[in-house]
C-alpha cells in the first residue's frame, strides 16, 4: 500500500517552497525518518524526513522545482508497486558499478537478471555489455566455402536450395555437384517444383521415399516426354569383324561410343540442343554417358569426345564413369552435353530399347545388347555377333532422313574402323 | 657455426670490402656488443668506423641517417629491438621518408640492426618482435634472418642495399649452431623460402617460431599430415608468390608469428590468401601467435605465451580435421 | 637597444651579396604569405620575416662540401644556400618541377646539391641528423662542417640534449645554430624554458656557447664564420644563438595574439634589412635609387617565378609511388 510523500509547510504563509535535491531515487529503499529530499523553506534548506520506511516508488517532481505546499511529491510502498517506468532491479552502487549503471539506463536493460561478474557479484560495464545486441539483421546461416559460393554463383543455382552435409552443416562441393547432377543441363531452378509428401495409403505397399535427384529426374525427363515429339529409327549392326579387331583394353562398348561419335559428326544436325525454340549446332562433341546409380540416372559428360582415339574413349569413359559411381564428379562433368549414349546392353536379354531424349538436346542413341544372331549375306546365313541401335529424335528439331543417315553413318564408320 | 658467429663474420666482411661502411651503438666497440656479436671490429677498423655511443637512441639513429646521406653506409645497432620506439621519430618519420620527401634527392644505405624475441626471460620490455610496429611505414626493408646462412646473407644484403634496412635478429637464435656451406653467401632480400616441402598444409613462419615449426613438422609427419613450412625471411617486401604457390596446392594455410594478434603481421598474411588465394582454400586460414598476451618474467608463462611446439602442432592437427 | 658599433664591416661585396639575398627573402616570403591566401599553397607555411640575417649571415659562410638541416621555417634558409626561387616556389605550390618533384611541400625544402640536406616538420629531428653529416667529415676527414637550424622551442626536445651530447663527445665538426625568436609556437619562451638564454646551455654538454644579435648580419657572419673555423680545425661543436624575432606569427593562419603590445613595433625597428643598408648608405655603397631599383627587380622576379609557377603542371599520379625506394 503506497504512501504519499507530500511538500510541507515550511514557513508562516508559505504557498509553496522549493524543491531543490532528491537524496533518493525510485527503487532505493528508505527508512522512516531517513532523509528523502532537500527543499528550500523562506530562511534555509531542509532535509525532508520520510515519513514511511519502504521502497520509494516515484518521484513525481524533478529537483530544482517549485512545488505547492502540500502536493504530492512521493510514494513510497513496497518493491513489487515500483512503477514500471523506472530502472527494474535498481541496485545500490556496491552493487552495479556507476559505469554499468548508466550503460544499463542507456540501453533499458533489465538489471534483474543481469549476473554480475565483479566483486560480491557487483555488476560490472562488462556485465552489460554483453547484454548489449548490437548486431543488427539475421544472418542467412547458409555456409560454404568461397570456391563452393562461386561455382554456385557461376551455375545459376541457390545455395539455399542445396543441401549440406558438411561438418558444421556446410555445403561442400560434393553437395553442389549432387544437387547440380540432377539438375543438368540447362533446366533451370524455378521448373523444378516441389513434389508434396503422400503419406502411403496403400495397404500391402511401402513407401520408398525418392531422393531429390530421383525427384528431379521424374520432372525432367516426364517433361522431356511432354514437349518433344520423340520418334525412333533401330537398325542392326554386325561387330563381328569388330570383336577381332579390338585393340588391348578395349571393349565392345567403348567402340560403339567410338563409332557413334564418327558417325555423328557426319549428321551434325542430330549434335545439337534444342533451347526455347531455337537451334544449336556444335562443332564439337560433347558425349552424355548415362550411368545407373542407385539414387537414379546420371549423365556425365565427355567433352570434346571426337579428340579421342578409341583407347582415350576407353580410358576418358571409364574414369567418367567411376567418378560417377564414386560421387566425385565436378560441376564441369554434367554440362554441356550435346548427345548422349543410353547402353542396357549389359543385360543379355534386353534386344533393344528406346530411350528419352535428354534435354535440351535433340537426340538420344539406346544400345542393346551384343550377341551372335542369325545375319543373311548375300543370301547365305551367317551366325554373327550384331547390335541393336534405336536412335530417338526430337521431331522439332530433326527428321527421320537425319536418323536415317545416321544409321548409314554408323555403319559407314563401324566398317572404316575396320579398314 | 652459430647464429651469432654468422652476423659477426657478415660484419667483417662488409666493413672490409666497403672503408664507407661504418659500426656504432651501445657497447658495441669496445665491450664487444652486450650479445657479443661486435668483438674484434673496433681493434680492426679502429675508433672511427667503429664507435661506442652514449645512451641516445634519438641521436645516433638520426646521425646514422645524416651520415647515410652524406656518403658514409651505416650500421647503427639497437640493443634491443624493444629501443625502437624510442627511436620511432628518426627511424618513421624520417629515415623511411627522407627519400620519398626530397623527391628521390637522396640515397639512404643505411643498416639498424635489434635483437629481439622472447625466450631468454628478460621481460616484456626486453621481449618484443619489432617487425609488425615498421611495416606499416612504407620507405623500410625489413629482414627477420631464421637460420645461421640466412644471417650472414641477409646482413651482408642488407648492409650493400642502398635503401634502409631494418635488420632484427633473433636472441634465442644467436647460440642455435646449423651447418653452413664453406662459402656463405648473399641472400636476396624480398624472397621467401620453402624450408619444408609438404602437401597437407602450409605453415607461414619467421625466426624462432619457424624452426619450431620445422619440428612440429617431423613430428605431425609421424601421424600422417605432410607440412609445408615457408620461412618468410623478409617482413617488407613480403613475397607473396611463394606463399600463394604453396596454398595452391596444399589449400591449407596456419600462420606462426612471434607477436601479439592485433596489428600483427599476420593479418597480411590473411588477407593475401582471402583476397588472391581464396578460391584455393578448403578451410579457414588460422593465426597461431601470443594472443592479447604480453610477454610476462617467468618461465612457464614465457615458454606458453610464444608459439611453442606443442601448440603450433596442435593447431596444425585442428587445421586438418576442419 | 642601442646600435652596435663595433661591428667589423664586411667587403662590400659581400654586404651587397647578402643585402640582397636577406631582400629577397622578404620579397618571397611576403608574396608567400599572399598565395597562402589565393589557397594556391596548401596546408600550412612559416614565415621568417624578421630573421633574414640569421639565413643570410650564415649561408655566407659555407664552403663548398658543408651541410645544412633546418626547420620548417626554412625558406630563408632555402634561398639564402642559392636554391632556385622557381624550385622553392614550384614545391610550394606542389608541381612537378618543384624542388621535391612536389613530394615534400613547404616544409621540406631540400637541394642536396647545395648542400641544403632538408627542411624537418618534426621539432629537433634535424638535429641528429647535422650529427651525422658531422660524422661523415670526420670518418672521411674532410674539412667540412654540418650547420644545424633551429628554434629555441626545440632545445627543450630529447633529440636536442641526446645530438649536442654526442656532437661533443666525439668531438664533431657541426654547428648547433639556434634562432631565438621568442616563441615557440604561440608559448613565450619564459613559460617553457627555465633558462634566460639557450646558449646556456652549451656548458651542460661541454661546449662553447655564444649569444649573437641576429638582427645584425656582420655580426652574425663574424661569429659563425669563427665558430666553422673552430670546427673545422678539428675543435668540437659549438652552440650559437641568435637573438631574433619574427615578425609575422608562427604559421600562417597565426595572428599572434600571444605578443605582448609594442614588443612587434620595438623590434620592427630592428630590421635587419634597414640594418644593413643604413651601414651601407652611410659607408657610399649604395643609394637609396639603387635600392629601390633593386627591389623592384627583386620584386618583379618573384612576380615572375610565381607565374611561371602557376602555370607549371601538377606530377603525374604514377609518381605516387616513385622514389619510396632506391631502384638500383
Amino acid at each position: 500500500m503506497a504512501v504519499d510523500v507530500v511538500m510541507p509547510n515550511l514557513g508562516f504563509d508559505t504557498q509553496s517552497g522549493r524543491l531543490i535535491e532528491w537524496l533518493k531515487q525510485p527503487g532505493d529503499s528508505v527508512a522512516k525518518g531517513e532523509s528523502l529530499a532537500v527543499v528550500e523553506s523562506d530562511k534555509a534548506n531542509v532535509e525532508l524526513e520520510s515519513i514511511a520506511a519502504g521502497v520509494v516508488l516515484e518521484l513525481l517532481f524533478p529537483a530544482d522545482t517549485e512545488v505547492n505546499v502540500g502536493a504530492v511529491i512521493a510514494r513510497i510502498g513496497e518493491t513489487a508497486e515500483l512503477a514500471p517506468t523506472s530502472v527494474r532491479g535498481r541496485k545500490t552502487p556496491s552493487e552495479i558499478s556507476p559505469v554499468a549503471r548508466r550503460l544499463a539506463e542507456e540501453h533499458h536493460i533489465d538489471l534483474s537478471d543481469v549476473t554480475g561478474s565483479g566483486l560480491g557479484g557487483r555488476i560490472m560495464r562488462g556485465d552489460i555489455e554483453a547484454r548489449i545486441i548490437t548486431v543488427t539483421g539475421s544472418p542467412d546461416n547458409i555456409l560454404a566455402l568461397p570456391k563452393v559460393r562461386k561455382a554456385a554463383r557461376d551455375a545459376g543455382i541457390t545455395l539455399a536450395q542445396v543441401g549440406a552435409t558438411g561438418s558444421r552443416g556446410t555445403i561442400t562441393m560434393a553437395d553442389l555437384v549432387q544437387y547440380q547432377s540432377a539438375l543438368s543441363a540447362a533446366a533451370s531452378p524455378d521448373e523444378i517444383e516441389s513434389v508434396p509428401y503422400q503419406p502411403a495409403s496403400r495397404e500391402g505397399a511401402r513407401e520408398i521415399i525418392l531422393s531429390r535427384a530421383r525427384t528431379v529426374i521424374g520432372e525432367r525427363l516426364g517433361k522431356s516426354k511432354r514437349d518433344a515429339p520423340h520418334f525412333y529409327v533401330s537398325g542392326e549392326f554386325s561387330v563381328e569383324a569388330a570383336i577381332q579387331a579390338l585393340p588391348a583394353g578395349t571393349r565392345m562398348n567403348d567402340l560403339i561410343q567410338y563409332v557413334s561419335i564418327r558417325a555423328l559428326l557426319d549428321v551434325p544436325e542430330l549434335n545439337a540442343t534444342y533451347e526455347h525454340d531455337r537451334l544449336y549446332v556444335y562443332d564439337h562433341v560433347n558425349l552424355g554417358i548415362a550411368v545407373a546409380l542407385d539414387d537414379g540416372l546420371i549423365t556425365p559428360v565427355l567433352h570434346h569426345a571426337e579428340h579421342y582415339s578409341l583407347q582415350g574413349i576407353a580410358s576418358e569413359a571409364r574414369a567418367l564413369i567411376e567418378r560417377a559411381r564414386g560421387k566425385r564428379l565436378k560441376l564441369d562433368d554434367l554440362q554441356g552435353g550435346t548427345f548422349t549414349i543410353s547402353n542396357l546392353g549389359m543385360v543379355k536379354q534386353v534386344e533393344r530399347f528406346t530411350a528419352v531424349i535428354n534435354p535440351p538436346q535433340v537426340a538420344i542413341l539406346a544400345v542393346g545388347t551384343v550377341k551372335q544372331r542369325p545375319v543373311v549375306i548375300n543370301g547365305g546365313l551367317h551366325i554373327q555377333h550384331t547390335v541393336y541401335l534405336t536412335l530417338s529424335g526430337d521431331h522439332r528439331a530433326v527428321d527421320g532422313m537425319h536418323l536415317a543417315r545416321y544409321m548409314a553413318a554408323f555403319q559407314e564408320a563401324l566398317d572404316k574402323f575396320h579398314k | 657455426m652459430t647464429y651469432r658467429e654468422a652476423a659477426t663474420k657478415a660484419l667483417f666482411d662488409a666493413m672490409r670490402a666497403d672503408e664507407n661502411v661504418v659500426l656504432f651503438g651501445e657497447d658495441v666497440g669496445i665491450a664487444g656488443g652486450v650479445f657479443k656479436v661486435t668483438p674484434g671490429l673496433y681493434e680492426e677498423f679502429g675508433g672511427s668506423r667503429v664507435r661506442d655511443t652514449p645512451i641516445s637512441e634519438q641521436a645516433f639513429i638520426g646521425a646514422a641517417l645524416g651520415a647515410a646521406i652524406t656518403g658514409l653506409r651505416p650500421i647503427a645497432e639497437l640493443m634491443f629491438a624493444d629501443f625502437i620506439p624510442v627511436a620511432m621519430d628518426q627511424i618513421v618519420n624520417q629515415i623511411a621518408k627522407y627519400r620519398y620527401m626530397s623527391g628521390g634527392q637522396f640515397v639512404v644505405p643505411l643498416t639498424i640492426r635489434a635483437a629481439q624475441g622472447a625466450g631468454a626471460g628478460f621481460g616484456t620490455q626486453h621481449s618484443q618482435c619489432a617487425e609488425s610496429w615498421l611495416m606499416n611505414i612504407p620507405g623500410l626493408r625489413i629482414v627477420v634472418p631464421g637460420t645461421v646462412a640466412d644471417m650472414y646473407g641477409l646482413l651482408r644484403s642488407a648492409i650493400e642495399e642502398n635503401n634502409p634496412v631494418i635488420v632484427l635478429e633473433h636472441k634465442v637464435l644467436y647460440n642455435f649452431a646449423e651447418d653452413v656451406p664453406d662459402q656463405l653467401t648473399h641472400v636476396p632480400i624480398g624472397k621467401a623460402i620453402v624450408r619444408r616441402v609438404g602437401k597437407d598444409v602450409t605453415v607461414v613462419a619467421t625466426q624462432l617460431v619457424m624452426q619450431r615449426s620445422l619440428e612440429a613438422a617431423e613430428i605431425l609427419a609421424q601421424e600422417g599430415i605432410d607440412v609445408e613450412v615457408i620461412d618468410l625471411r623478409t617482413m617488407a617486401p613480403l613475397d607473396e608468390g611463394t606463399i600463394l604457390t604453396s596454398l595452391a596446392k596444399t589449400h591449407r594455410l596456419i600462420v606462426v608469428e612471434e607477436a601479439p594478434h592485433a596489428g600483427g603481421w599476420g593479418g597480411d598474411i590473411v588477407s593475401m590468401a582471402a583476397d588472391k588465394g581464396i578460391y584455393w582454400l578448403d578451410a579457414p586460414v588460422k593465426r597461431v601467435n601470443m594472443g592479447g598476451a604480453l610477454v610476462a618474467y617467468s618461465p612457464p608463462l614465457e615458454d606458453e605465451v610464444v608459439p611453442n611446439v606443442k601448440r603450433i602442432s596442435q593447431a596444425i592437427r585442428d587445421l586438418m580435421s576442419e | 637597444m642601442a646600435e652596435v658599433t663595433q661591428v667589423m664591416p664586411l667587403a662590400m661585396e659581400t654586404r651587397q651579396h647578402v643585402l640582397k639575398q636577406m631582400m629577397e627573402i622578404r620579397a618571397a616570403e611576403e608574396r608567400i604569405q599572399g598565395l597562402f591566401l589565393e589557397n594556391l599553397i596548401r596546408g600550412t607555411t612559416h614565415l621568417c620575416i624578421g630573421q633574414e640575417a640569421c639565413s643570410a649571415g650564415v649561408a655566407a659562410i659555407l664552403e663548398p662540401g658543408d651541410t645544412v638541416t633546418c626547420t620548417y621555417r626554412g625558406h630563408g634558409h632555402a634561398i639564402a644556400m642559392g636554391m632556385s626561387l622557381k624550385a622553392m616556389i614550384a614545391e610550394m605550390m606542389g608541381k612537378a618541377s618543384g624542388a621535391c618533384k612536389g613530394k615534400g611541400g613547404s616544409m621540406h625544402m631540400t637541394d642536396a646539391s647545395l648542400g641544403l640536406l632538408g627542411a624537418n616538420a618534426i621539432v629537433g629531428a634535424q638535429l641528429p641528423i647535422a650529427v651525422g653529416a658531422a660524422l661523415t667529415a670526420q670518418v672521411k676527414k674532410t674539412r667540412s662542417i654540418a650547420v644545424t637550424f633551429f628554434g629555441e622551442g626545440a632545445s627543450n626536445i630529447g633529440a636536442f640534449h641526446e645530438a649536442l651530447n654526442l656532437a661533443a663527445v666525439w668531438k664533431l665538426p657541426v654547428l648547433f645554430i639556434c634562432e631565438n625568436n621568442r616563441y615557440g609556437e604561440y608559448s613565450p619562451m619564459h613559460t617553457t624554458t627555465p633558462v634566460a638564454n639557450i646558449a646556456d646551455r652549451a656548458a651542460s654538454y661541454g661546449m662553447p656557447g655564444i649569444i649573437v644579435d641576429g638582427q645584425d648580419v656582420e655580426t652574425v657572419y663574424h661569429e659563425v664564420r669563427a665558430a666553422a673555423d673552430r670546427a673545422r680545425n678539428g675543435e668540437g661543436p659549438v652552440l650559437i644563438e641568435l637573438k631574433t624575432y619574427r615578425f609575422r606569427g608562427h604559421s600562417r593562419t597565426d595572428q599572434a595574439p600571444y605578443r605582448p603590445e609594442g614588443e612587434l613595433e620595438e623590434w620592427l625597428k630592428r630590421d635587419p634589412i634597414v640594418i644593413l643598408k643604413a651601414r651601407m648608405i652611410a659607408d657610399g655603397q649604395i643609394d637609396e635609387t639603387e635600392y629601390e631599383e633593386l627591389r623592384g627587380a627583386i620584386e618583379r622576379n618573384i612576380h615572375d617565378v610565381v607565374e611561371w609557377a602557376k602555370a607549371e603542371p601538377f606530377p603525374a599520379l604514377e609518381t605516387l609511388y616513385q622514389d619510396i625506394y632506391y631502384e638500383g
